[in-house]
């Protein structure tokens, strides 16, 4: 017989969901699309850049985005979000930030991320990952006391261009995480064999990197006319073509593309709208457009 | 930040635009110009030095434009759009103090004919240099024109001209192997900007 009687079980299971969460932050709502800055908000002192940034960010938000990945191996791009963002003021709500420690020392993590809630202009990450799995151990050891004392909401690790799968799996395997980041779309679709069926399996949510396949693979598509297959399922362009191949997959949380232009931010956004994708017409998207970029 | 370079492909190297590269180098000569009038100043004392075979004045110039391309360009310029640029200003400094050493060295020492190769390099670099090169950067401005003390491969050029002209050169050469990465990673630039 527990020592309890049934008024003290009651209050009990009425209060365990909060007193749960104070160690497991609410997970925020996350919009499918994001940004990524990987060279396009690497800008240095480029006044004439700075100003089309600023455009591009306004843009971003007003169309519904949230999340904003950057990392300090992306040379001025934390300086210039940082520098944008009192600019969006009317928008920073729903602004979902995110960075990466990249050192291979342990000491200087804390200290990165220090700098970039420094130069971004906030007191919090909502989330905060390991660059590459570099020193993937300590850093996350590191992010996780932050994550105790609230500095970051959310810890996460992250690889590109399928390149070291393998240790990300046993990372997986073995440590909490919240995100991870990977290389997803039409044509390097690696990670669905392991790693995104093991992320759904955790409730690690999934963020891809390089949609486009780092730009050629828009580019090249552009050149050539929206295919009526397209047109079928409800994709006005081909950037809701690409993009909603990846948010439609059930283990994909955000995909992360970068652009300099206000109309191709107007075009990504508009890929969070409409319907999501069955597996059979992802599939289709899949076979045509390998057949087109042979 | 020590990288396992296995994890990176050549554009990691390379994290901003052709465009952003140009203008950085543009603003730059209208921001700081008295830095560039001053490498200017240099590469004439250097021609000066070279034209009348004097080796020690060569040698003090390219360390005092190692060291400026060390610490103004990479260190400072360059550093604001590539994580990679202050460990490339070591590679400058270390060049500028062995071309230091190699003054005391070379002053008792006057090359009595000039190697073919050295007048190769040189009038390349003189006459034909900046129109050569800036053709296949297609550069956008010309205010963005890199001369040695800000480029690097350009003052790499100088600097072997003045190592062809020492004694036993063929081992001189190894001098150069600390500025030896950036004219490689310099060739990686024109890949990512021009052929990839």
């Amino acid at each position: 017989m527990l020592p309890v009687n049934r008024r003290q079980l009651f209050t009990l299971a009425l209060f365990s969901p909060f007193l749960a969460s104070s160690k497991t932050p609410k997970k925020r709502a996350l919009p499918k699309i994001g940004m990524g800055t990987w060279i396009t908000f690497n800008i240095g002192d480029n006044k004439e850049a700075f100003k089309q940034r600023e455009k591009v960010l306004k843009e971003f938000f007003s169309q519904g985005g949230g999340l904003i990945d950057s990392s300090p191996m992306y040379g001025s791009s934390e300086k210039v979000l940082g520098l944008l963002l009192p600019r969006v003021k009317e928008h920073q709500d729903k602004l979902i930030s995110a960075s990466k420690v990249w050192t291979s020392s342990t000491s200087m993590g804390p200290k990165q991320v220090q700098n970039s809630l420094h130069l971004w202009g906030l007191n919090k990450f909502d989330l905060f990952q390991v660059h590459n799995l570099l020193n993937w151990k300590d850093h996350l050891k590191t992010l996780n006391e932050m994550k105790d004392s609230g500095k970051i909401h959310s810890i996460g690790i992250t690889t590109s261009h399928g390149r070291r799968h393998k240790e990300l799996i046993e990372v997986m395997r073995t440590h909490p995480l919240d995100y991870i980041q990977v290389t997803y779309n039409v044509l390097d679709r690696e990670v669905e064999k392991e790693i995104l069926p093991l992320a759904k399996e955790k409730g690690i949510r999934v963020i891809a990197n390089r949609p486009y396949q780092g730009g050629p693979l828009i580019k090249e598509l552009k050149k050539k006319k929206l295919p009526s297959w397209a047109k079928e399922m409800e994709l006005e362009t081909w950037a809701q073509v690409l993009l909603k191949f990846i948010t439609s997959h059930p283990a994909l949380d955000c995909a992360i593309p970068a652009t300099t232009q206000v109309e191709h931010m107007r075009e990504n956004m508009q890929a969070r709208l409409g319907k999501q994708l069955t597996s059979s017409q992802r599939e289709k998207i899949s076979q045509e457009i390998s057949k087109l970029w042979s | 930040m020590v990288l396992n370079l296995t994890s990176y492909s050549p554009v990691d190297f390379i994290p901003y635009t052709r465009e952003i590269y140009y203008s950085l180098l543009a603003n730059s000569l209208t921001s700081q110009f008295s830095i560039h009038l001053l490498t200017v100043f240099i590469n004439f004392v250097w021609i000066w030095a070279f034209v009348k075979r004097n080796l020690s004045i060569q040698f003090c110039s390219l360390a005092l434009l190692w060291f400026i391309c060390g610490y103004y360009f990479y260190g400072n310029l360059y550093a604001q759009i590539n994580w990679i640029a202050p460990k490339m200003s070591w590679a400058c400094y270390i060049q500028s103090l062995v071309c230091l050493a190699f003054v005391p060295i070379s002053l008792k020492f006057r090359p009595e004919n000039k190697s073919v190769l050295t007048w190769i390099i040189f009038t390349v670099f003189v006459a034909l240099g900046p129109a050569a090169i800036w053709p296949v950067y297609q550069v956008m401005d010309w205010n963005a024109l890199g001369f040695p003390g800000l480029n690097s491969t350009t003052l790499w050029l100088l600097t072997l001209s003045s190592y062809l002209s020492m004694p036993s050169s063929k081992s001189r050469f190894f001098a150069m192997v600390p500025t030896l990465p950036l004219i490689i990673f310099n060739l990686m630039r024109f890949y990512v900007f021009h052929v990839s």
